[in-house]
């Protein structure tokens, strides 16, 4: 950028105060950079420092006596202990030192249980060990003010609540991920506020696969039901931008809403074929006290999800047919309750127009990329078909040749089209 | 900024607890509680030695119910044993401690079947040292396949809880193999 600031002086397309500003915006940024780098090493380092102490330790040391391995280990709680106590009594303005120890005492904790676990030859149950270590190790996130620990709690209680819900019998259910959870979130407030980019986009991205994997133990309760939420959650991840919170924070970043839109696409293909339409109805949800959260969760997420239709279709110039899926795939799963194939038909027919959506609104705006999007949801919806329905092989085999000869039509024109606009 | 201090050392404090009350449990369990002996069984040859510790097989690991309906698997019961012999038997199984006994143990329903029940044990993994796994997997296998030779595992308990204290491979510690 400052390479081409004197052109664009000479040129009379910023004046010398502009020039100056960005000058020192970007110098500025240049000066934040290695400190950045410093903290991220920091953090691997603390990493690599903990799971090699974890690998050191697990050889196991037979030969000692059982005093020496107890004390052995304590070493690593107590270090990183001091070491946090280090960094708020004399460092506690220095983010590096911050994120480094509270990396470090938050693996020690649970790098210390399992050991003990392990002298006493307790084989233990990994959710309880796993909810014990979050427990003790959630308040590290506050006290050294660490956005790395908050990601490593976040990502130890997801693993907490599958291991209570996925591999046993289905009545259990990870109320404290719940509870956890919400510990999270005035740290994440905080974050919001004080703009810290970096830790909220991988916050985000984190939760997003976080309730993903949680809301895959609710199938017990909610059956086929269970879809609804993945496909809102992806709906969230996709309007995420429209959440007033996030007013600072829009198209920056692309992930959440590409990983988003890659899910409830998926979503779309699945609800497209036959067979969950079929297990629809047959099984029907059981309700029950122990999962009565179930359904308020889903409904919660269900009026967040128009409401932030709503708003992207008030405030922006690119709303598009696939920010509505979620809720297209909602209704069609209430009226499939009753009228299953009805549902399908209709979960064909939108996906179809979404990509004719898109063959004609690449034709007229002669983008290339949305043309092919298009078409490529075409083909595939075609391809889907062919596998559901016996259809013999040479009408399989013409139907592609025209599809191919469709494309190369359409891209064809629309390059001509460009070339005569020159 | 004074009271993120104190609530560090609070944490600290709290975080120190958690494994010295672990370590005040099993030593109270290994010097007041009572031991029993519980015969063990070959494992499955694929892998009986996971990364660092030895699988432990009870022999005796289900009992004859005719309400096995009753119970699902993961459930916490309570085994009542028969400590008649030298090795312990599984005797009765309750939802809830038993009371007036003194000999039984946790554990969990690993399966259920038509008229039985299988449980898991707290006592099954024998943690050992990677080096040695080799060799240890050689003298359990050999000494496992041999029904004549006995091994055991002695357990120690207090109400209920209960931690391995010793693995005896054909009357041996195992420890001794390693010396």
């Amino acid at each position: 950028m400052l390479k081409y600031l004197p052109e664009l002086i000479r040129d009379n397309v910023i004046d010398h105060e502009t020039a100056d500003r960005i000058t020192s915006y970007y110098l500025q940024k240049r000066s934040e950079a290695p400190s950045k780098f410093l903290i991220i090493f920091g953090i691997l380092g603390a990493l690599l420092i903990g799971m090699g102490v974890i690998l050191i330790l697990a050889h196991n040391w037979d030969d000692f006596p059982k005093w020496l391995r107890t004390f052995i280990a304590f070493l690593p709680l107590v270090l990183s202990q001091t070491a946090s106590l280090y960094t708020l009594y004399g460092k506690s303005d220095v983010r590096l030192w911050r994120e480094v120890s509270a990396t470090f005492l938050f693996l020690s904790v649970g790098i210390t249980i399992a050991l003990i676990s392990q002298i006493y030859h307790i084989s233990g149950e990994l959710d309880k060990f796993l909810l014990t270590w979050m427990i003790i190790a959630a308040p590290i996130i506050y006290l050294l003010k660490s956005s790395f620990a908050t990601l490593l709690y976040i990502a130890g209680i997801t693993y907490y609540a599958s291991t209570v819900s996925y591999w046993f019998y289905v009545s259990k259910e990870p109320y404290y991920y719940w509870l956890m959870l919400l510990f999270s979130f005035p740290y994440y407030y905080q974050a919001l506020k004080n703009n810290q980019r970096n830790f909220i986009r991988f916050y985000n991205f984190l939760t997003s696969i976080s309730l993903l994997v949680v809301f895959g133990t609710f199938a017990y309760s909610l059956q086929n039901f269970t879809i609804l939420l993945y496909s809102l959650t992806f709906g969230l991840m996709m309007l995420s931008d429209y959440i007033p919170l996030f007013k600072n924070y829009r198209s920056e970043d692309k992930t959440l809403y590409s990983l988003g839109y890659l899910g409830n696409f998926i979503m779309l293909f699945i609800l497209s074929f036959d067979w969950y339409w079929h297990e629809l109805y047959t099984h029907t949800f059981k309700f029950n006290l122990l999962t009565f959260h179930h359904p308020i969760i889903l409904f919660f997420m269900l009026f967040l999800t128009i409401y932030l239709v709503y708003r992207k279709w008030k405030d922006s110039s690119d709303f598009q047919l696939i920010d509505l899926s979620s809720l297209i795939i909602f209704i069609l799963v209430l009226i499939g309750i009753i009228k299953p194939s009805f549902s399908q038909v209709l979960m064909n027919l939108f996906i179809l127009i979404i990509s004719l959506y898109g063959i004609i609104v690449g034709v007229k705006s002669m983008s290339i990329a949305t043309l092919n999007r298009g078409l490529g949801i075409f083909t595939i919806l075609v391809l889907c078909r062919f596998f559901d329905r016996d259809i013999p092989f040479v009408v399989r085999g013409v139907v592609f040749v025209v599809i191919g000869l469709g494309f190369f039509y359409a891209n064809h024109r629309i390059m001509r089209k460009i070339k005569n606009e020159k | 900024m004074r009271n993120r201090k104190l609530l560090l050392i609070v944490l600290i404090i709290v975080q120190l607890a958690v494994p010295v009350y672990m370590i005040a449990k099993y030593e109270h369990i290994l010097n007041e509680g009572k031991s029993y002996f519980f015969k063990i069984a070959p494992v499955d040859p694929y892998d009986p030695f996971r990364g660092k510790y030895l699988t432990i097989r009870v022999l005796e690991e289900s009992i004859t119910v005719d309400n096995s309906k009753d119970y699902h698997s993961g459930e916490l019961v309570y085994l009542e044993l028969d400590t008649s012999e030298k090795f312990a038997k599984i005797k009765n199984v309750y939802k809830f401690e038993p009371e007036g006994s003194k000999d039984y143990i946790k554990a969990s329903v690993r399966y259920v079947s038509i008229s039985k029940l299988y449980f898991k044990f707290t006592f099954d993994r024998y943690f050992m040292e990677e080096s040695k796994a080799p060799k240890a997997e050689k003298i359990y296998f050999d000494a496992l396949r041999d029904t004549l030779k006995n091994s055991y595992i002695e357990v120690n308990s207090k109400d209920g809880d209960a931690i391995i204290k010793e693995l005896y491979i054909s009357e041996k510690p195992i420890k001794e193999y390693f010396k």
